[in-house]
């Protein structure tokens, strides 16, 4: 807004400021030199305040950092609700298994369990302790010893997937009695996965029967009256 | 030293120009500081502060005349002196003597001969400082507000109310010395 003594307002004001600071010399008459403390100082403040780019850098970064504070914190209360948790904890367990489920290309799938199989030849100082036949799907026999070992022999469909515990486990493949097979072996257990006419197998046994009990096994399953495994 | 002001203007030109500014006024700058709080360490500070203001400010002294922007230096060491008396608490009672005594102790003699001459800094001496320094940078320099603010630390509303105080005051004792 313009003031009608702007006019004389400037003429007065470039007057009188140029009187007010006109005594101050040159300073050249200074013998001073700037301490040290003046001039780190200045680089401190000159480095806090940085370049305009830096600012907008910086900005950015602040904003970024809320919104990744706002979101663990809204995770960790979600987490406190029994109903939110237990989805993810299902989701992640479904990756989880997802990454080591044992799948296989086949061409001679058989659909239901028609043909059983089982060992031939188990240890002696192991028993069979029972077989569980999950619909005509799967079927798993168990054989117990006296120190609470367990052999597990599982009988299943190809499109039926079997998953397992990786997490300590070492994967390697190898060919047994001219049969491929997959095998884990953890602290505790071998794991031994193979096919045979349209089937999966899945062998679960104590380390100390040694990887032989693979080798009597894979290649040389028998085949058995369904009655027999109810036995 | 200077490499590390020169980080905060892009431009070819007023990086020139603050170099310039920085080797003409520095040392004048810290005599009027000194002179003003009679503290070297204190000066330094005051330097310090009105540099980097100059420095972010530096597009608003483009085609700016050298007397302008001296007195703009100046008036920028002035008001930071004033800040560092009024936060230090130092001479509080004394701020208001020291600001009012403080054109007198410097440019006296000379403004008040040519105040007996000449109305209007006759009219001009009777306004507080703080209002012929914002309206010598308003009027005379050409700041936009938000500049004057930035360069003396202080509110935008408040510079508003100073430009229409000051003004309006000098209207008024204007008016009033010209019927008289």
């Amino acid at each position: 807004m313009k003031n009608k003594y702007d006019n004389l307002l400037k003429q007065g004001l470039t007057k009188l400021k140029n009187l007010e600071f006109a005594y101050i010399s040159d300073g050249k008459e200074i013998n001073y030199s700037f301490s040290e403390e003046y001039i780190r100082n200045k680089e401190h403040l000159i480095k806090n305040l940085g370049r305009p780019y830096w600012k907008f850098v910086n900005t950015v970064a602040k904003k970024a950092a809320v919104i990744i504070v706002a979101l663990i914190i809204a995770f960790s209360s979600l987490m406190t609700v029994d109903a939110f948790r237990e989805k993810v904890v299902d989701f992640i367990y479904k990756i989880y298994v997802t990454f080591t489920e044992i799948s296989s290309d086949h061409s001679n799938t058989q659909t239901d369990l028609n043909v059983f199989y089982s060992i031939d030849n188990p240890p002696k100082q192991f028993t069979k302790d029972y077989t569980n036949i999950q619909t005509t799907k799967k079927s798993s026999t168990y054989w117990v010893n006296s120190t609470g070992e367990c052999i597990t022999f599982t009988q299943s469909v190809l499109t039926k997937s079997i998953s397992f515990n990786s997490e300590y486990g070492e994967l390697s493949e190898r060919i047994i009695n001219d049969t491929p097979c997959l095998i884990c072996k953890d602290p505790n257990l071998y794991y031994c996965y193979w096919e045979f006419d349209g089937y999966r197998f899945e062998l679960i046994y104590p380390l100390d029967l040694g990887e032989e009990f693979m080798s009597e096994v894979v290649g040389n399953l028998v085949e058995i009256d369904p009655d027999e495994l109810s036995n | 030293m200077l490499a590390l002001y020169l980080e905060l203007i892009d431009d070819p030109n007023d990086q020139q120009l603050f170099i310039n500014l920085y080797s003409e006024y520095e040392t004048a700058m810290l005599k009027y500081a000194y002179g003003l709080l009679n503290d070297y360490h204190m000066a330094e500070d005051v330097l310090q502060d009105v540099f980097l203001k100059v420095a972010r400010n530096i597009k608003a002294l483009r085609n700016k005349g050298d007397t302008e922007i001296r007195n703009y230096l100046y008036i920028s060491v002035k008001h930071k002196v004033i800040d560092i008396i009024e936060k230090e608490k130092k001479i509080q009672t004394a701020t208001s003597d020291f600001l009012n005594n403080m054109r007198d102790a410097r440019s006296s003699k000379e403004i008040d001969d040519l105040a007996t001459q000449d109305l209007i800094i006759k009219v001009l001496k009777q306004l507080p400082d703080k209002y012929t320094d914002v309206l010598y940078l308003y009027l005379v320099v050409g700041f936009k507000e938000r500049e004057i603010a930035d360069s003396l630390d202080i509110n935008i509303n408040t510079l508003r109310q100073q430009i229409y105080r000051g003004r309006k005051m000098f209207a008024e004792i204007y008016e009033k010395e010209v019927k008289s």
